[in-house]
């Protein structure tokens, strides 16, 4: 039991304080003091002793940008980590229902037209969510439809999605908009602001919620469906429910920042060999080491290089190696 | 909690195609069961045992007649309720993710723990006491998928334990084990049932482990008239070529004030001197 507890109470303070960490790191070099100092200035009344370019960078620039790094790297890793479970496989990632295409394809399209911004994101959302909808249709929305079916759906809407996205790609301006959505489809946080955050923050917060209120649950919806029935659970509403929260997460997260692959496909695994498979404990672990990770993938992405490094390819890039020697050194939990 | 079936018989409809497919089962389903009962299910692959256990419990419903718990048809009953009445056990198999066996059992308390919710220490407790009532406590911290089948299937009878259920449904709980656990299995579920006075039905290839339980058969196969009765009755040499299309020879034997009785098929051990 003392184990335990010393194992959540890491989980729980890692991402505070990797995000401090992370605030004073960067090509703009800030002190830890002085960080803290511009971070407390904001709660209690401290005189200003540093400049107005290290407040900007901090407050203006950082802040959001971990914060959000952290929402949705902990977002995408419990959805994935939901849908694991609910799908009983060990293969499925977030956008396993088409999200990510959909969104991605509102996004390339906006870019198209419009340009970044606002508006744009806006339309990754409603494009992510419309893909779901499609998803449903073809798989039939019956009552006790077999999981796969659903499965086989999100393939082929993903498939659709990826094909729009390519038609996009076609016809836009190679000198110009090309390189754009192509950038943006890899995933940044580049261009991440507070305004960002109080959009897609409360959505992603809220699918996060829905998510660990049900988490002892989804040991349950893990299970066959007669299974699952024969304990008196019905799993109708709430597959309903998990994909409606995971939906949530997952559209908002990639209206923000473009499409992240591989986080919420690993980062369920890496908490299973911390923490076992009772998803009671995997989806808050869950939480906490995506959050992590996906901010040392950002803080990385913004300080190696004098150019931004597009996220989906940091976080293979130094993810496969980690989670190579993991799997190698616990056999993956699956024992 | 009396249990019964009346003129209950199923058929497997195929798309959207209106016209009639025969029925499954030759006969429709009537029995009735009382607690301190177990009635064996026999008949040869295919002849849809398994979907009947589903029809029996409504977890596929019955294209005629219906099901009864107390006199009540069970499609009248809440689900809750149900649930807390029938305990069911599917046939163990691997499971995706490596849950503790605790952890597996204390599913079996889902109706009493909301969606938004965390099993208890009572829940837990519980489910210990389930497994210490199965003989396999000691692998309460165990991962399912290193026990062995018969230990699992004990863990899944301890998971309906949990819930205090006065019928079991078990689906072929004794294949794939070797001969020593199907015995730990049988003597399980006739203590529970003797001890919690529980009535159970049960799906088996084992003539011998109905004649085991020496209490109510129920015969099914392709195209065979279902009948339903007592063992001493109904599992006789001339039922098994019937419904099982095998000879057999009923062995009776009788040791000091012990009777030994079974079925051997001819082709076992036969020798010409």
């Amino acid at each position: 039991m003392r184990k335990n507890t010393l194992k959540w109470a890491i989980l729980l303070l890692l991402p505070i304080l990797f995000g401090f960490l992370s605030l004073s790191i960067g090509r703009y070099q800030v002190d830890l003091v002085v960080q803290m100092k511009i971070l407390l200035s904001h709660v209690f009344d401290i005189e200003q002793t540093w400049s107005q370019m290290e407040e900007t960078v901090v407050m203006k620039i950082r802040l959001p940008r971990i914060l959000l790094a952290m929402l949705i790297g902990g977002g995408l890793s419990i959805a994935g980590a939901a849908f694991q479970s609910m799908f009983a496989n060990p293969l499925v990632s977030p956008d396993i229902l088409g999200v990510s295409a959909g969104a991605g394809f509102g996004a390339s399209l906006g870019i198209l037209i419009i340009g970044h911004g606002f508006t744009t994101q806006i339309f990754a959302l409603i494009m992510g969510i419309l893909a779901i909808l499609f998803t449903f249709i073809i798989s039939g929305m019956k009552k006790n439809m077999p999981i796969f079916m659903m499965v086989l759906a999100g393939v082929v809407t993903s498939a659709l999605f990826q094909a729009l996205i390519s038609l996009v790609k076609f016809v836009s301006d190679p000198e110009e908009k090309l390189p754009s959505i192509t950038y943006w489809l890899m995933g940044s946080l580049g261009t991440a602001s507070y305004k960002d955050l109080w959009v897609a923050g409360p959505l992603i917060l809220i699918g996060i919620i829905i998510l660990y209120a049900l988490r002892w649950r989804m040991n349950i919806l893990s299970l066959s469906d007669e299974e699952a029935r024969s304990l008196g659970v019905s799993t109708t509403k709430l597959k309903w429910l998990v994909i409606f929260a995971a939906t949530l997460i997952t559209a908002s997260a990639v209206s923000i920042s473009g499409i992240i692959g591989w986080v919420g496909l690993i980062i369920p695994h890496i908490a299973r060999m911390i923490v076992g498979s009772n998803n009671q404990y995997v989806l808050p672990a869950s939480v906490s080491i995506g959050a992590i990770y996906l901010l040392v993938i950002d803080t990385l992405a913004r300080s190696i290089t004098a150019t931004e490094i597009p996220l989906s390819i940091l976080t293979a890039i130094v993810g496969a190696p980690f989670f190579a020697i993991l799997l190698r050194k616990t056999g993956g939990g699956w024992q | 909690m009396i249990l019964a079936v009346k003129d209950g018989n199923f058929y497997y409809s195929k798309g959207k195609i209106k016209e009639k497919t025969p029925f499954l089962y030759h006969d429709p389903i009537n029995f009735e069961l009382k607690p301190g009962e177990i009635l064996s299910i026999l008949g040869p692959n295919g002849a849809g045992k398994t979907t009947m256990l589903k029809c029996i419990m409504g977890l596929q419903p019955w294209k005629q007649g219906a099901s009864y718990l107390d006199g009540k048809p069970m499609s009248s009953l809440p689900q809750k309720f149900i649930w807390q009445q029938i305990g069911y056990i599917p046939q163990a198999s691997k499971m995706t993710f490596a849950y503790s066996i605790l952890d597996l059992v204390i599913m079996g308390r889902a109706i009493y723990i909301g969606a938004f919710s965390k099993p208890s220490d009572i829940d837990r407790k519980l489910a210990f006491e389930a497994l210490e009532s199965v003989g396999i406590a000691h692998l309460a911290e165990q991962s399912c998928n290193s026990v062995s089948g018969g230990e699992l299937q004990l863990a899944l009878i301890a998971r309906t334990l949990v819930s205090n259920p006065k019928i079991l449904v078990l689906d072929e709980p004794e294949s794939h084990l070797d001969i020593h656990k199907q015995k730990i299995i049988l003597e399980t579920i006739q203590n529970l049932v003797r001890e919690k006075n529980i009535s159970c039905i049960i799906n088996t290839h084992y003539a011998n482990h109905a004649i085991y339980f020496g209490d109510k058969v129920l015969l099914v196969a392709k195209n065979k008239p279902v009948i339903t009765g007592n063992v001493n009755e109904l599992l006789n040499e001339k039922n098994m070529l019937t419904y099982f299309g095998i000879e057999v020879k009923k062995l009776q034997m009788t040791n000091q004030n012990l009777t030994f009785s079974v079925l051997v098929p001819e082709y076992f051990g036969m020798k010409t001197i």
